[in-house]
């Protein structure tokens, strides 16, 4: 089945929306605390390095659909 | 060191002197002059929009941050600038067609046409007036007052502050747009070098990644987690700031223009993907300066701590390096910001486009002045002042939207809740009005404000206007 390029731009939207209210919330901003690191790195800069790369992955994906997109077009 | 910065500050000079020939145009319209011929591949726009976007602000005001706030600076910043790269995406190529049916000269006239009417210009216009020549200042004075301290007696404040403004005014007079672009793409590697030379210095003086966070955690822990040590970055704070942040490409006429002068949409989404990027590469190594600065100076001045961490901790070369990067970076944003109000007056200006020109270029020298007097009468708050003029721009950021994705002409509704807006937070920042309403700070009430006037155009009278229509 193939998926709509219309559908996956809302995907992909939705995703963004949701990293976007998690990146404000305690799940990346706990406060005063500095558990679980991953390699020796505090947890709330690993997690804001992580929401920055998924991000870029997000705009990237959508710049895929809109070639996509203009290709078929 | 002083005879290592000034063979530094002579190639730099010259490559700039060279730019400026090979970019120097006879006849100066519109289209070459403010727009650089509206034909910029993605190498050149990364460059410049980078450069435009990572200011003295990044360098010195970074480090700073994270010295004395701690690692909730990340997420201030490099989160916030890659939120922003996916909305660029979305919107930018909306704001290009728009843009080029309009035959778009600037944001200001840009509005002027969607809303059908010369306020929306003149909010747009007064808007980036207002915002842009404090935080242009703001990064001279600071550069300024810097190097006056790096080198006590050669010449006096002022003095560093005019052979910036001069060096501006000069090559963005005699090239424009292009030769701005050209330079930042020069200034853009010399920082992007600089910065990482002195971030990797910073890490080798604790052994590894995992050391530095250990020592800093010895020293202040409160800096490795959020609200910070002097409470800060709550979700309140960087909320609004990533609005700010999120909003620049389309209410900071110097992004906006190099939005929609490039070459085409394939090439503003490279471009966007490799600001991502880059972002993350810029950000990254002023953290490393910033807990170096927590562990060995965590209590010195801003001004002692960039010092001891760009000049006086470095091998004299990396040092004078950073000098001349430091200078490059607060030109290359100033520039493109004096440049852009330049060409936002441009584009409100009705008449032949010669004798425009000469009034925008006249315009530029004065935006220039404006720049100086101020930056001699400013102080340093750097991070602070620039999150101010973003939050300032981005109170246009619902009326700039709305106005460039509506299918129709807008009512006059979000020009003048703009404008109130406007007013209440430059009275809420000068104390005059409170900086918090109940639980909500004061920018946060405004935007909820303007969301509500955009929502009202939208579906409200946007939805009365299709249906008489009907």
């Amino acid at each position: 089945m193939k998926i709509k390029n219309t559908t996956i731009i809302k995907i992909l939207d939705l995703l963004a929306l949701l990293v976007f209210i998690a990146s404000f919330s305690p799940l990346v901003l706990p406060p005063h605390q500095l558990d679980p690191k991953f390699l020796k790195i505090p947890y709330t800069m690993w997690m804001g390095f992580a929401v920055s790369v998924v991000f870029v992955l997000l705009a990237y994906a959508v710049s895929l659909v809109y070639k996509k997109q203009k290709d078929v077009d | 060191m002083l005879t290592k910065f000034i063979i530094a500050g002579v190639v730099y000079l010259a490559i700039l002197i060279f730019l400026v020939r090979r970019t120097r145009l006879k006849e100066k319209t519109t289209s070459n002059y403010l727009l650089g011929g509206g034909n910029i591949g993605f190498v050149i726009g990364l460059f410049t929009t980078a450069a435009t976007l990572f200011s003295a602000f990044t360098v010195v005001g970074m480090p700073d941050f994270f010295r004395t706030h701690g690692i909730g600076a990340w997420i201030f910043l490099a989160v916030s600038d890659t939120m922003m790269v996916y909305a660029l995406i979305r919107i930018g190529e909306l704001l290009r067609r728009r843009a080029r049916k309009l035959d778009f000269k600037g944001m200001s006239g840009l509005m002027v046409s969607t809303y059908g009417t010369k306020l929306a210009g003149y909010v747009a216009f007064g808007g980036a007036v207002i915002f842009l020549i404090p935080y242009i200042a703001v990064q001279i004075s600071g550069i300024s007052i810097f190097l006056n301290a790096a080198f006590p007696d050669a010449i006096p404040v002022w003095a560093w502050s005019l052979i910036i403004v001069a060096i501006m005014v000069i090559y963005s007079e005699t090239g424009g747009l292009r030769a701005i672009m050209y330079n930042d793409t020069l200034q853009g590697i010399l920082l992007f070098v600089t910065i990482w030379i002195i971030g990797w210095n910073c890490i080798e003086h604790f052994g590894s990644i995992g050391s530095m966070f250990d020592k800093v955690a010895s020293v202040k822990k409160e800096l490795l987690s959020v609200p910070g040590p002097k409470g800060l970055f709550t979700g309140q704070f960087l909320l609004i700031s990533a609005i700010a942040i999120i909003a620049l490409p389309f209410t900071q006429p110097q992004i906006s223009t190099r939005v929609i002068i490039m070459k085409s949409n394939s090439a503003l989404r490279k471009m966007a993907i490799g600001l991502g990027v880059v972002a993350i590469l810029v950000i990254l190594p002023t953290m490393f300066m910033g807990m170096y600065g927590a562990v060995l100076y965590p209590e010195a001045s801003t001004q002692d701590f960039i010092g001891h961490v760009l000049l006086y901790d470095q091998s004299t070369s990396i040092a004078a390096l950073g000098l001349i990067g430091l200078i490059a970076a607060a030109i290359s944003t100033s520039d493109s910001q004096i440049f852009a109000l330049g060409g936002e007056l441009r584009s409100l200006l009705s008449m032949d486009d010669k004798k425009a020109i000469m009034i925008t270029r006249t315009f530029i020298a004065i935006f220039g002045i404006l720049a100086l007097v101020f930056s001699i009468l400013s102080t340093q708050h750097l991070v602070l002042l620039a999150r101010t003029s973003f939050a300032g721009t981005a109170m246009m950021g619902p009326m700039i939207l709305v106005g460039i994705l509506s299918g129709r002409k807008p009512s006059r509704l979000l020009p003048i809740v703009t404008i109130v807006a406007l007013a209440s937070f430059i009275l809420s920042k000068i104390g005059v009005l409170p900086s918090k309403l109940g639980y909500l700070e004061m920018e946060l009430v405004l935007f909820l404000g303007l969301a509500l006037a955009s929502a009202i155009e939208v579906w409200g009278i946007g939805r009365v206007k299709r249906e008489r229509k009907v």
